[in-house]
């Protein structure tokens, strides 16, 4: 079993801030979605956003905030999933980071900010929060009948 | 994720994906598309095996795709399966490299 219990009896995950910590994630999002009879679609979403979210950490936490580990944890069961994940960086709030302005030619394309882009449109909702020495990212997915905005596109 | 390349007819360079393109595999296939993107001017990538793609997969297309337009050369995608080319929508890579569902026609855009 990768995935643990929580105090509550929530389902989480401890990563440290390795990629070959990334397979453990991948086992987590293959044991939520078995558990919450998520769609494929709404897997590939989770899946998506939580690989997005540990790239943004490894790459925004500094040296000091390595040997602290990453918790995501499953906060309420789907229909409405919702995921909670915390580390120790430095204070980042992916949603007011800078969107990426649409690029209309490959010249000019800028080839940042694309994470957060994708994370804000396979997620119902986003919210941050710094508590303590921790910030809160919290992803709120659809439920099962309704596609994912991106799904539009 | 695992990367097969070939010459084909044509003079085209057939790129095989296979997998999962993350985090992961961006730090195996960084360099050889690279190496690829500036040396080569027709660059067919295949997508039809990989199952999932994140930012950094996108940014390795990105940045392969205006390499080789710098060169007067051109890289197409092809055949990305559903959930796959939903990303690729969403981050708006259809307007920027060509995305054909049909190998054949892929091809006949080198002519």
């Amino acid at each position: 079993m990768s995935a643990q219990e929580g105090t509550d009896g929530q389902r989480r995950v401890e990563l440290r801030h390795d990629p070959g910590e990334l397979d453990r994630l991948n086992e987590f999002v293959r044991d939520v979605a078995a558990e919450e009879g998520l769609s494929p679609e709404q897997r590939f979403a989770l899946d998506l956003c939580l690989e997005e979210a540990m790239t943004n950490i490894f790459r925004h936490s500094g040296p000091a905030d390595k040997s602290a580990p990453s918790f995501v944890t499953v906060l309420s069961a789907a229909p409405q999933l919702t995921i909670c994940i915390e580390d120790e960086g430095p204070p980042f709030d992916p949603t007011t980071a800078a969107q990426p302005s649409a690029a209309t030619s490959l010249e000019d394309a800028s080839i940042g900010g694309l994470g957060i882009m994708l994370m804000r449109k396979m997620t119902r909702s986003m919210s941050y929060e710094r508590r303590g020495h921790r910030n809160r990212l919290i992803l709120r997915f659809g439920p099962a009948d309704a596609a994912p905005p991106g799904a539009q596109a | 994720m695992e990367m097969q390349v070939e010459e084909i007819e044509g003079g085209i360079t057939n790129v095989v994906l296979n997998g999962r393109f993350d985090l992961k595999a961006t730090e195996s296939v960084d360099m050889p598309f690279s190496v690829i993107s500036g040396a080569k001017t027709n660059v067919l990538v295949d997508l039809s095996a990989v199952d999932f793609i994140a930012s950094l997969g996108i940014r390795v297309l990105l940045t392969s795709a205006k390499t080789i337009l710098r060169r007067a050369g051109k890289l197409v995608i092809v055949a990305p399966e559903g959930n796959v080319l939903t990303v690729l929508k969403s981050a708006g890579v259809d307007s920027l490299i060509p995305i054909f569902p049909e190998r054949s026609a892929a091809l006949a855009t080198f002519g």
